[in-house]
């Protein structure tokens, strides 16, 4: 057994000193008091460090701001590729009203395949049209 | 915080620092002095030092281990002096005559015989001893706070040891 292990067997590592009651809790105050209230001025090596610092921080906020920027621009160009074939869901994307000429076009296919002339059906939704 | 331009701020967190590092300072001082009066006294000087020092810490040590390394220099400044006045063969003779009645030694016969015989050691060995016997510090932080290679501190810690069982095994 070395020397170390002798010791700690035979007489252990209690400590064997004390303090006054409240001592640790008073002497934080006792210290804050006695201290001097003079200014205390940033050293050239500190400034240097807390520069540095800055540096870095503002580099790491300037990366993420660009990837952020770049996938904004990703995201917007790969949707805008995306639904560049659906000319209606692209108008609801951007909040656009279809135009007339867009549903005019809609309702000659409903019409062909209904058998029903646009202007029967006109007359019809105007009133003007007393058979229905 | 500590180089916040507002006096305010930094007061502040020199007051956490002394609320957090108190302890463990204190006690590292408390083996080396023996006397509670003495170790308040390095104690009080470490800090208002340290707050004055300010502007020389460079932040290449953690905060912790450099106001360590100023109450280890008083420390030894204050055991250094203690030896000079005093007209003993062994300086610390007076400290260990005193510790039996001092009421802030709550120790029993072995606890005595063993901080005598940490007490007969050189005082940067004694410190050494201290650190790694009672702290457990590792020898990396240990060569961090004194500045001395991890070689030479274990080489001191053997012989530190080998001396204090010496001296044990005479007075068995």
């Amino acid at each position: 057994m070395n020397a170390e292990k002798k010791l700690s067997k035979r007489f252990g590592k209690a400590n064997p000193f004390t303090v006054p009651d409240y001592y640790f809790n008073d002497f934080t105050g006792k210290v804050m008091n006695s201290l001097p209230k003079r200014e205390i001025s940033v050293s050239a090596g500190a400034k240097a460090m807390i520069r540095r610092r800055l540096i870095v921080r503002r580099m790491r906020q300037a990366v993420c701001a660009a990837a952020v920027a770049g996938g904004i621009f990703f995201g917007v160009n790969t949707a805008r590729h995306f639904y560049s074939g659906n000319i209606n869901d692209m108008h609801v994307m951007t909040g656009k009203v279809n135009t007339y000429d867009e549903y005019d076009r809609y309702l000659d296919d409903v019409f062909d395949h209904a058998d029903i002339s646009k202007d029967e059906i006109y007359s019809y939704v105007s009133g003007q049209d007393e058979s229905y | 915080m500590l180089s916040d331009p507002d006096p305010e701020v930094r007061r502040k967190a020199f007051e956490i620092a002394v609320r957090s590092f108190t302890p463990r300072i204190y006690w590292q001082i408390r083996r080396l002095v023996l006397s509670h009066d003495d170790a308040n006294d390095i104690m009080q000087d470490t800090f208002i030092k340290a707050w004055t020092s300010l502007d020389n810490f460079r932040g290449e040590s953690s905060l912790f281990t450099w106001i360590y390394r100023i109450a280890v220099n008083e420390s030894l400044s204050f055991l250094r002096r203690k030896k000079e006045s005093l007209s003993l063969d062994s300086p610390d003779a007076d400290g260990i005559n005193k510790l039996a009645a001092d009421e802030y030694f709550d120790g029993d016969e072995l606890q005595f015989r063993l901080t005598k015989a940490i007490a007969t050691l050189p005082e940067k060995q004694r410190l050494v001893f201290n650190m790694r016997y009672f702290d457990e510090m590792k020898y990396e932080e240990m060569s961090r706070i004194l500045g001395t290679s991890v070689g030479a501190l274990k080489a001191s810690y053997h012989i530190a040891t080998k001396k204090i069982m010496a001296i044990l095994d005479e007075k068995d």
